[in-house]
């Protein structure tokens, strides 16, 4: 059986109240959600507590989930969690975020690693509708739509935060002097 | 020059949209033609895909745990217990140890700093235990209904003479230039003396409820 058929399958067993089905979903959706909220949060423990909250919050509003994109309607509950997250804590400047909680392997490349922490030091520069835009679209590969529909905000809005956030960021990666041909992707990014 | 301005602010309004193909076909050349023409908007657009790409190279990370919600036993009804008294046990047990730590420490203790005991209390002068013990030598008879005589605790003239019982309302002594006034009750009848008659040593008052005057009588 397809994915997205074991998918279907899974919510509308969930919705019936079957938590095996439930949590087959949230096994599918875990890594995305957690590596969302650790972007948008810069926090590893309240990007822990603020997926696991997404979870319940999903699990408990199974119900009223009417159809379409799953993956946007679990995304947007996770990025709602972290706004409300971010709402409650103080007001701090941007900090760095814990690199070894982001780092995949040991055996990465030094400077290729250091790149990644600066992309992600850069991402903490940008607001809330801004790193949620470049997030959804370039980290987790959602369309414009999905994106829309997640941030619950019109499309040309996701356009403009999208635009403008990849901005600062080229502007932070090159006051960082961090734009060195070697790292230049070979492919075309389109 | 106005044309080319207005050519670089709108291009780099819309690179973003021209990295993601998302422009109409006619605005896609557009850009393009630009890009081939301005080499300051040409720069901007190698950063800025450049960075795109650096982010979109940016591996995620796996969850440290999972998220699974764990489903919650199903506990009979009849072996719920109610969650007040669940609450409650802790605190009626507490009070109940608070209560007889009370009875058999703090009352005790009590009596020991200075709070007299029903036998301390007995003795109303100080100093009376290394005197001889007093006779109760009744001063006056009088004549007690059977009732209030018959209840155990219920101070007596007799006791109230000696002093052995401290009476709970001490009635009033009478003392010099206090004026008496006539008993509001009427007296018991009595023979009128003559000369050479013997004072009776009955003498008969008010008891059980000895009033003001019926004392100064007495006195």
């Amino acid at each position: 059986m397809p994915d997205h058929d074991q998918e279907l399958v899974d919510i509308a067993l969930a919705k019936q109240g079957d938590i095996f089905s439930f949590n087959r979903l949230v096994g599918g959706y875990q890594t995305r959600a957690y590596n969302l909220s650790l972007r948008l949060l810069r926090d590893r423990d309240e990007a822990l507590d603020a997926c696991q909250e997404s979870f319940l919050k999903a699990w408990k509003k199974l119900k009223d989930f009417k159809g379409g994109s799953f993956k946007a309607w679990m995304l947007k509950i996770v990025v709602n969690s972290c706004r409300d997250q971010q709402r409650k804590k103080k007001p701090t400047i941007p900090m760095d975020m814990d690199i070894s909680s982001l780092a995949t392997s040991v055996e990465e490349e030094a400077l290729r690693h250091e790149l990644e922490q600066e992309i992600l030091k850069g991402l903490s520069c940008l607001n809330f509708g801004e790193r949620s835009a470049v997030t959804l679209f370039d980290m987790e590969g959602l369309s414009y739509q999905e994106a829309a529909e997640v941030m619950s905000c019109p499309l040309g809005t996701v356009k403009s935060r999208l635009s403008s956030g990849r901005r600062k960021l080229r502007d932070f990666l090159l006051k960082s002097e961090l734009l060195p041909s070697q790292f230049r992707p070979k492919s075309d990014v389109v | 020059m106005w044309f080319r301005k207005k050519g670089c602010s709108w291009v780099e309004r819309v690179l973003s949209e021209y990295l993601n193909h998302n422009l109409s076909p006619e605005d896609m050349e557009r850009v393009g033609h630009h890009l081939t023409q301005c080499q300051r908007c040409r720069e901007d657009y190698e950063h800025l895909k450049l960075t795109v790409g650096l982010v979109r190279s940016v591996p995620s990370v796996p969850a440290p745990r999972s998220f699974a919600i764990q489903p919650i036993p199903q506990v009979p009804q009849a072996d719920r217990k109610p969650l007040r008294t669940l609450l409650l046990r802790p605190v009626a047990l507490s009070a109940v140890a608070v209560l007889a730590l009370s009875l058999f420490y703090v009352i005790p203790e009590n009596s020991k700093e200075g709070h007299p005991t029903s036998d301390e209390m007995m003795v109303v002068n100080p100093g009376a235990e290394d005197m001889a013990p007093l006779e109760a030598t009744p001063l006056f008879e009088v004549e007690l209904s059977s009732s209030r005589a018959e209840k155990p605790g219920t101070p007596t003239l007799e006791s109230l003479a000696v002093g052995e019982i401290a009476p709970p309302h001490p009635t009033p002594l009478l003392s010099e230039g206090m004026e008496v006034s006539p008993p509001t009750h009427p007296l018991p009848s009595r023979p009128a003396l003559g000369p050479g008659d013997k004072v009776p040593e009955r003498v008969d008052v008010c008891a059980p409820h000895l009033c003001l005057p019926c004392i100064g009588r007495i006195a």
